[in-house]
């Protein structure tokens, strides 16, 4: 509210000052800043799409309207609205680096100067001809591009003071509605960056990182989708992009956006509870896939000497109604996670070296879909649950041949199991193991930095007691700031769009 | 921001309420229902044109003034005097005080011939309009079409009306065009605007009909009776030759004009309510430069400040 009075308090301004003063100065060149436009685009910058968009569109109807006005109405609030919207759209450049946020200010600033001559040009063709716009165009620009940093800095500070946040590290979907975060402190930040720096530098063949995982795992985002998980698979780049970020939740990777827990949502990161409850944020970058030793994977977290070490649980079926996540069965609620490079048997022809997959099913569908026995085990996969049940999830990450593996009809609980050597009777091809790796330097707000970065902010700060209350709690991992695949979603849509566009789409 | 699909509607509405807008504006011109809407805004917008221009109007003026013709020490000067005048002055007794010296211009040239009601430009048009909003509505008796001109010569023609604001399309617009007789013959022939007089030359483009007649800058043009004194009363000044352009063949003798008024400096002006019960022909143009005049040297500002005509 205080948002929308202040945005329409500069825009009228900005109408008035441009038509009763500046439109009256005799500047040299003939031209004058568009004082309306700056304002448009720097709402869109500093506010996104949406504000941008309807910004525009009222500011252009207004100087459509305003009495010196008389070309053809809905000119301007064509122009303008277009210039919000595509400013709006490049709203992550301000949480690149100032100067191409500037850049980016000033290329809309033109990209709209340029758009209303030539609407006017084409419209009103007795008044306004080409030497016309010839004239006054080039000057007229200038003036823009020479007002539009000034523009943004003071639309920047404005919205900084509405609490609006630019840090790059809080691109975070829980910062929008209904998320459930409080901007991340410096203290916060400090410590990500120094797990992430020590995992980095230390971590050698250490997979943990929820990227791999997740960048392969999409290969089987129709199994998810079979389980019920979801309705039916992914026919849409919607349902594509739901599913992958499901997978990303699910895997450790932090979703790009709209935070996602399985079951209820802990009681710490509810957007309408107080912050009372602390939760630790994950400790999933000590896990190290080569230790086969289950439970060696501790919750010691971003603020370690805070929190006691503690088994890493993860439990998807906590909380009210498994059901709902688990696609509406009861009772059944117990999803798995197998990390296997060698594919899971009798479920799909098996490629080459297909990545980790995920499998998520209630025993009696486990049962009934992929045609064996109880639970999901089948093949081979170590670890994996039998039955239903509640106990501490384990997880266990093996480079063996994953003892464990197949039997025991009394374990309760899911496991994770991390394991590149399958044995060669259940891997479909012969070439070598798909090895994740693990590479630096893709995107920052790629993965788990904005779990873990919710977490940490609903936890208050990142010094908090031990957690209570279940939940997924695991999921986090503070690796995900770098990150080395792209989820499906993601890389069809990079092909489509350009690079530099990739967080456009928020 | 959060909800894409949301917003992309969003735009999809609005693209298409602006080109709905754009369209039906285009088709009918003159259509009741955006006329309305269009004096709704003018009102609002108006009077808080009207507000604003009330406070920063003397110091636009002076700013605007003072780019052009920064006249060395004399800033100082008009800096503070300004700043008296707009502690003891309104706009309203800014306005009278112009419109005094006005009127008894107008009065002497015109052998009173001219009722004009006084009035300020307040606002001026985005981009490429040549329009200025002036703070005289219906409620002065500002009908359309009624001609609007300065201390100098001719501004422009109110094309709109609201209840205390109207809007003049100035004579440089392109889309302007003015019936003009020569002064000493009383050739007929009409002037275009020069698009904007910002940054252009500010040149009228001037058409006389009789083609072997021979053009010579420094001719003095006024404007032509129009029908029922709409939109241009006769006799006010509009120009003068600045350079004659011969085109063997043509059909129309053609020149440019150098406007008397001047565009980009407009303040104070007055709006013809009714039209001169004769003629005045020419006795309100300004007197000749005595010698031959060189067009260059003899900018539309020197001419403005010789002194008042009639005198």
């Amino acid at each position: 509210m205080k948002r929308l009075i202040v945005v329409v308090a500069v825009l009228a301004a900005a109408l008035l000052v441009q038509l009763t003063i500046i439109n009256g100065l005799d500047l040299p060149g003939g031209g004058a800043p568009d004082l309306v436009l700056l304002c448009v685009v720097v709402i869109g910058l500093a506010g996104g799409a949406q504000p941008g968009l309807v910004a525009g569109f009222c500011a252009g109807l207004a100087l459509d309207l305003a009495p010196p006005a008389n070309e053809l109405i809905g000119q301007y609030a064509l122009v303008f609205c277009l210039v919000g919207y595509g400013a709006g759209r490049m709203t992550f450049t301000l949480r690149q680096s100032p100067l191409l946020a500037f850049a980016t200010a000033a290329a809309a600033v033109v990209t709209g100067e340029a758009l209303a001559a030539g609407l006017a040009l084409v419209l009103d063709t007795p008044q306004v001809t080409l030497a016309t716009v010839a004239a006054v165009l080039p000057s007229s620009v200038l003036y823009d591009i020479a007002l539009s940093p000034l523009a943004l800095f003071a639309a920047v500070k404005i919205a900084v003071a509405l609490g609006v946040s630019f840090n790059p590290l809080d691109d975070s979907p829980a910062l929008e509605r209904g998320g459930s975060a409080a901007p991340i402190g410096l203290a916060g930040l400090a410590g990500l960056r120094r797990v992430t720096n020590a995992v980095v530098a230390g971590g050698g063949p250490a997979v943990g990182s929820g990227g791999w995982v997740t960048g392969d795992s999409t290969a089987s985002v129709a199994a998810v989708g079979e389980v019920g998980w979801l309705r039916g698979p992914a026919t849409s780049r919607r349902a594509r992009r739901e599913q992958a970020r499901l997978i990303a939740a699910l895997t450790g990777a932090a979703p790009r956006k709209g935070a996602f827990w399985v079951g209820s949502r802990p009681p710490g990161l509810n957007p309408g509870a107080a912050a009372t409850s602390v939760t630790p944020p994950s400790g999933l970058h000590r896990l190290h896939p080569s230790s086969g030793v289950a439970g060696s994977a501790t919750r010691d977290s971003l603020a370690p000497r805070a929190l006691p070490a503690k088994d890493l649980k993860i439990d998807f079926s906590h909380g009210g109604s498994p059901g709902a996540a688990a696609g509406g069965r009861e009772g059944v609620s117990t999803p798995r996670i197998a990390f296997g490079s060698g594919g899971l048997p009798g479920r799909r022809p098996a490629r080459g070296r297909s990545g980790p997959r995920i499998n998520f099913s209630g025993s009696g569908r486990s049962a009934a879909s992929a045609g064996r026995g109880t639970g999901l085990g089948h093949g081979g996969l170590p670890a994996t649950v039998r039955g239903d049940g509640h106990g501490p999830a384990k997880i266990a990450f093996g480079t063996g041949s994953l003892p464990r593996a197949g039997s025991g009809g009394r374990r309760k609980v899911p496991r994770i199991a991390f394991g590149t050597g399958l044995s060669a009777l259940h891997r479909s091809g012969t070439g070598p193991m798909a090895r994740p790796r693990f590479r630096a330097g893709s995107a920052r707000s790629a993965s788990g930095s904005w779990l873990a970065g919710s977490r940490l902010r609903s936890a208050g700060l990142v010094t908090g007691g031990p957690g209570r209350g279940a939940g997924f709690r695991g999921g986090g991992s503070s690796y995900g700031l770098r990150r080395s695949h792209w989820p499906k979603a993601a890389k069809m849509r990079r092909k489509r769009r350009p690079r530099w566009l990739r967080w456009g789409r928020r | 921001m959060h909800d894409t699909g949301r917003t992309r509607l969003l735009l999809g509405v609005a693209l298409i309420a602006a080109l709905a807008l754009i369209a039906a504006s285009y088709s009918s011109g003159s259509s009741s229902v955006l006329g309305a809407v269009r004096h709704t805004a003018g009102s609002v917008f108006g009077s808080a044109e009207r507000a604003v221009s009330s406070v920063t109007g003397p110091v636009g003026r002076f700013f605007g003034s003072g780019i052009v013709g920064a006249r060395g020490g004399q800033v100082e000067q008009l800096q503070r005097k300004l700043a008296r005048m707009r502690a003891e002055l309104s706009a309203a007794q800014l306005s009278k005080a112009d419109y005094a010296e006005l009127s008894r211009m107008l009065a002497l040239a015109g052998a009173g011939t001219y009722r004009v009601v006084p009035a300020t430009v307040i606002a001026f048009g985005q981009g490429y309009q040549r329009t200025v909003t002036l703070d005289a509505g219906s409620s002065d008796g500002i009908k359309p079409q009624m001609t609007v001109l300065d201390g100098d010569g001719l501004v422009g023609q109110v094309v709109s009306v609201d209840a205390t604001t109207c809007t003049v399309l100035l004579a440089s617009a392109t889309s302007s065009v003015v019936g003009v007789r020569l002064a000493p013959s009383g050739q007929v022939g009409w002037v275009t605007g020069g698009g904007s007089a910002k940054g252009g030359t500010g040149l009228f483009k001037l058409q006389v009909l009789d083609s072997g007649i021979v053009l010579r800058p420094g001719e003095q043009l006024v404007t032509a009776a129009s029908v029922h004194d709409r939109p241009f009363v006769p006799g006010v000044p509009v120009g003068v030759i600045a350079s004659v352009s011969d085109r063997a063949g043509a059909l129309t003798a053609q020149a440019l004009v150098r406007p008397y008024a001047d565009f980009t400096a407009l303040n104070v002006v007055g709006i013809v309510v009714a039209p001169p019960r004769h003629n005045p022909r020419f006795s309100v143009l300004p007197p000749k430069p005595a010698p031959a005049p060189t067009p260059k040297s003899t900018p539309a500002k020197t001419s403005r400040t010789t002194s008042p005509p009639g005198q």
